[in-house]
């Protein structure tokens, strides 16, 4: 009978799941849109990822990741439930053990993580704006009228790139429309819309930091070959995209899940959950004048996680 | 029409700030807790790039003028910062929304001088030597809410029962807040502090210990840094705040006696950044640079985003990070700001700070 353990990363755009065997090998993983709707996203990737995994599989642990790793944690039952950061600097360490920069961009947020002899010893996330990350991208490539993957692949015929306004999205759109009324061809407007994003995550997150090599580059945005060559021409280094890069969140989510473990039956509950009616509500909270927002998840009835308010008054279920 | 004094609810300062209005006879009038609402009223009266603790204070004085303050106390004047500016724009702002107010400004730069002008304004020249008596009170209340608070900032990290040590921390702001004199707080003094002290800690958990440097309106408002002390605590961390009312309004001649921790912080911080750029800048350098003589395991920055002065500070502490090895991590804060980003930051950073600990056992 096999037996894995399952990794969960539920970001803004996109939820992935991971398993790995015993020792850590990828068994199987699934990558999809969140949709806006998380708790339907968390539901749908576990029946899908249940019929990647070999009938009767045992799962030993579970750990969860992302913005949304709560709400994965309580519904499916998580023994870790993770930062993003951690996450994806053990996913990084797990492949390239001397790693010494990881980028990471998603579909909204972008991180930049730096590692010392196999420990993080410095990171930044992108706090104001989006401009760097793979939403816009996405935005860019529709009002195009061509996909992301063609976008990566045009890119890399540019020959003279167009320098693109990146510090803000407008600006950024605006400046690609003139730029296509000026005469530019397209494949050079898309790549110094790549360079634009690289300029803008340099600029954002990697104020006073030394990025050495070796550079892994994971997320989303890593399918891009355009970001990619990029990135390689602003650091004047090799970038390492791994097979795996945009699953790395929930796979460093499982590994996490499989270093805590300790022959403790895990906290998951079953791939049955799938089934269990999960609702989600919220109320304003009136004991003070912050009028929090809290939410509430029930499943089958039973509230499983609480969250939003200010204070603990309504934290413990 | 009697004087009714408002002071802004800005953490344990205006609850000395009240006891001592009171010591000297003054009514005073408390401004509600920050909340959602006083953030809204601050931002709708404020300019956009203001930043966010100007916001706030708006906030509060609007709320205060609703509660029936006929006088407010308006703080400022740190250097060459915009919240030097700001309390003159909001003293105008007010008369602009027909709050029929007057307002006071108490520099920040200038405590002794403007806290004693203050009074003498408040007190309609009554005698300086009626006025020694208060003064002391409010001195000794100020050195007593900081012995609290550093007890509890510390002490959070390892109680057994979650939420043990702000339950008794707010019980003995509570019997602080009743004392009205100096003998009685000399009385209950021991009694107050034994309150927090009580609380069943756990000694053999192992804890972190992070530096907290930055803007200091932003570090003592909860409200506005997503609970970043009380957070810090349960995630194991022992949490040193740069700032202690005691450091800025003691008398000065106490202080040269005693081992001067302001003067020490200039002396380590001016390898950084050797001039004053307004705000509390220097402090966060100086405080950042002593601190990293292997007080704390790391450093958290705190700034209100978009705040020219904590910018400077953040380049500055580059240079201190690349020299000495600690581990910073700017945390910037706006009314945009939510909780979310905060907590994943803090967990991530405490992540790193145990794997550098293992790393160096």
């Amino acid at each position: 009978m096999s037996e894995v353990f399952l990794g969960m990363d539920v970001g803004s755009v996109t939820t992935k799941l991971a398993a790995v065997d015993r020792r850590g090998e990828l068994v199987a993983s699934l990558y999809r849109r969140t949709g806006g709707q998380p708790i339907q996203a968390i539901r749908e990737g576990l029946a899908q990822m249940a019929e990647r995994l070999p009938a009767g599989v045992r799962v030993l642990g579970m750990g969860a990741t992302g913005s949304g790793r709560q709400l994965a944690g309580a519904i499916v039952g998580a023994d870790v439930v993770k930062n993003e950061i951690t996450a994806h600097a053990v996913a990084a360490l797990h492949f390239v053990p001397e790693v010494r920069t990881v980028i990471d961009i998603g579909g909204q947020d972008s991180k930049l993580i730096l590692l010392r002899d196999g420990i993080v010893v410095d990171f930044a996330m992108n706090s104001v704006c989006a401009a760097g990350t793979g939403s816009f991208l996405e935005q860019q490539a529709h009002r195009l009228g061509i996909t992301v993957e063609e976008l990566g692949q045009r890119a890399l015929l540019s020959e003279h790139p167009v320098r693109i306004a990146g510090r803000c999205t407008v600006f950024a759109e605006s400046d690609m429309v003139h730029k296509q009324q000026m005469g530019h061809p397209m494949d050079d407007i898309i790549y110094g819309l790549c360079q634009a994003l690289v300029r803008n995550y340099l600029n954002n997150l990697a104020l006073g930091k030394t990025l050495e090599p070796p550079v892994v580059f994971q997320g989303g945005v890593a399918a891009n070959a355009g970001v990619v060559r990029a990135f390689r021409e602003a650091l004047g280094t090799e970038v390492i995209v791994l097979p795996h890069h945009e699953v790395m969140g929930a796979l460093g989510a499982a590994l996490l899940a499989r270093e805590r473990s300790d022959g403790q039956p895990s906290r998951f509950k079953g791939f049955g959950v799938v089934q269990a009616e999960v609702q989600a509500n919220s109320f304003e909270c009136h004991a003070c004048p912050n009028l929090c927002e809290i939410a509430q998840i029930r499943m089958d009835g039973q509230i499983v996680a609480r969250w939003g308010g200010r204070c603990d008054r309504w934290e413990v279920v | 029409m009697s004087r009714r004094v408002a002071f802004p609810p800005l953490g344990t300062l205006s609850l000395a700030a009240e006891s001592y209005l009171q010591a000297l006879g003054i009514e005073t009038v408390a401004p509600p807790p920050a909340s959602r609402r006083t953030l809204d009223i601050g931002v709708q009266g404020s300019p956009e790039m203001v930043c966010i603790p100007c916001k706030l204070l708006f906030g509060h004085y609007v709320e205060a003028a609703e509660q029936g303050a006929t006088d407010i106390i308006m703080l400022g004047g740190p250097g060459t910062c915009r919240l030097g500016y700001s309390a003159a724009q909001q003293a105008r702002r007010l008369r602009e929304w027909g709050l029929s107010v007057r307002t006071h400004t108490l520099d920040l730069y200038h405590v002794h001088h403007d806290l004693f002008r203050l009074t003498r304004v408040f007190t309609d020249g009554r005698s300086v030597r009626e006025l020694i008596e208060p003064i002391r009170f409010l001195l000794d209340l100020l050195s007593l809410t900081d012995a609290l608070e550093t007890m509890a900032l510390v002490a959070r990290a390892r109680e057994r029962e979650r939420g043990a040590v702000d339950r008794a921390l707010a019980a003995a702001l509570e019997r602080v807040a009743a004392l009205r004199n100096r003998r009685e707080l000399g009385e209950q003094r021991d009694e107050i502090l034994g309150l927090v002290r009580a609380v069943e800690l756990n000694p053999d958990r192992p804890v972190l210990r992070v530096g907290l440097v930055g803007d200091a309106f932003t570090i003592l408002t909860p409200f506005l840094n997503h609970n970043l002390e009380v957070r810090l605590g349960r995630m194991g961390v022992e949490v040193h705040r740069w700032f202690h009312y005691t450091g800025r309004i003691q008398v000065p001649l106490p202080l040269l006696l005693r081992r001067d921790r302001g003067g020490r912080a200039r002396r380590a911080g001016r390898r950084y950044l050797r001039r004053d750029v307004g705000g509390f800048a220097r402090s966060t350098v100086g405080e950042a640079a002593l601190m990293a003589q292997g007080e704390v395991d790391g450093l958290i920055h705190v700034a209100p985003f978009n705040c020219t002065p904590e910018m400077v500070a953040q380049s500055a502490l580059i240079a201190l990070q690349r020299e000495r090895g600690v581990p910073v991590l700017n945390l910037s804060f706006d009314e945009q700001t939510g909780p979310a980003g905060v907590v994943t930051r803090l967990e991530a950073f405490v992540d790193m700070l145990w794997a550098a600990h293992r790393r160096g056992e």
